[in-house]
């Protein structure tokens, strides 16, 4: 059976002092498990981990709601 | 509420006095318990890696563009926010994400303070001169060299001169907001003998503020009385620049 070996490291532009080498070390290896949950003009993107849920991220059409607390990245669900 | 009793949050009311301090300290055991106040200042960390397109590991400490562009949009939007102290501790990352957060600092109505701690390397330079006053610890240091690319390239001559426009940019940027010629940044990224495994050179502190490139030396006290003077000047219709 055809083995494609590691998957490729994609091509980036880093200006960093970190070896480059490192740069993306085990970027492979990341795994969400992420749903987006919709409430009106925004959308939550929710990661689940060790059973509970927090807010990955937010996409929002009011720029207000980037500095609501509630939607913060990390926020918990309930 | 009972006259003489104290929110803990609020702090005595216009019937407090004396008698609810003291019943403020026999109940809580402080004379005044602080006051929830909210700042008209915000303030935005840069720290870890400036992550770009891809996901980092998550035990690597990551800054994600997609986090802070919309939030300086808020920032701008918002009433309540006078003012925005960036504080960088930041190796770095990738060039167009660092570019994006520090095109959109600039482009910002309110005034912009930054403060270098610990480290501002790399890309963490151009976010730090994107604003109107910037301020470097007298410990903390920056490291200038030249841009990389990581990953699959095709070994071709075009590929390298994408790399050398990829790094006009971040040049052009710096130049642009800070007060070093072009002839001497490039100096300093290039030059050779003063990193182990890299060109390039590492500025300290006050080093950085020779250099032209940071306009002050300082902390937290000084970052934060140079962005209120800003507001106070921005308030009354003046200038931007300290």
């Amino acid at each position: 059976m055809f083995d494609p070996g590691p998957m490729p490291v994609p091509a980036c532009l880093i200006w960093t002092v970190m070896p480059p080498e490192q740069w993306l070390a085990g970027w492979d290896q990341v795994h969400r498990d992420e749903r987006e949950i919709t409430d009106g003009h925004r959308i939550l993107l929710v990661d689940r981990r060790d059973g509970r849920r927090q807010v990955a991220r937010l996409i929002s059409t009011d720029p207000l709601d980037y500095l609501n607390e509630a939607y913060f990245p990390g926020t918990q669900l309930p | 509420m009972a006259p003489g009793t104290v929110d803990p949050w609020e702090g005595p009311g216009d019937d407090g006095g004396d008698e609810a301090r003291r019943e403020a300290v026999k109940e809580f055991g402080a004379a005044q318990p602080p006051a929830r106040a909210k700042s008209e200042i915000h303030t935005l960390t840069i720290i870890g890696h400036v992550e770009g397109h891809l996901h980092l590991p998550s035990q690597t400490k990551t800054t994600k563009y997609e986090h802070i562009l919309p939030q300086v949009v808020g920032i701008n939007q918002s009433p309540d926010v006078k003012g925005l102290l960036v504080i960088l501790n930041t190796v770095g990352g990738d060039v167009e994400a660092g570019l994006a957060i520090a095109e959109l600092i600039r482009s910002l109505e309110k005034p912009v303070v930054s403060l270098v701690l610990g480290g501002g390397h790399s890309i963490g330079l151009p976010i730090a001169v994107a604003a109107h006053a910037s301020f470097i610890a007298p410990t903390a240091t920056i490291t200038v060299h030249p841009v990389r690319m990581n990953g699959y390239v095709i070994g071709v001559p075009q590929t390298y001169e994408y790399l050398d426009r990829m790094q006009d940019r971040v040049i052009g940027f710096v130049v642009e907001n800070s007060r070093i010629t072009e002839e001497r940044f490039r100096e300093i990224m290039f030059r050779t003998g003063e990193l182990a495994r890299d060109v390039g050179t590492v500025l300290v502190g006050a080093d950085a503020v020779r250099e032209g490139l940071i306009d002050e030396v300082g902390g937290l006290d000084r970052a934060l009385a140079a962005l209120r003077r800003l507001i106070g000047q921005k308030e009354e219709g003046g200038g931007r620049r300290v």
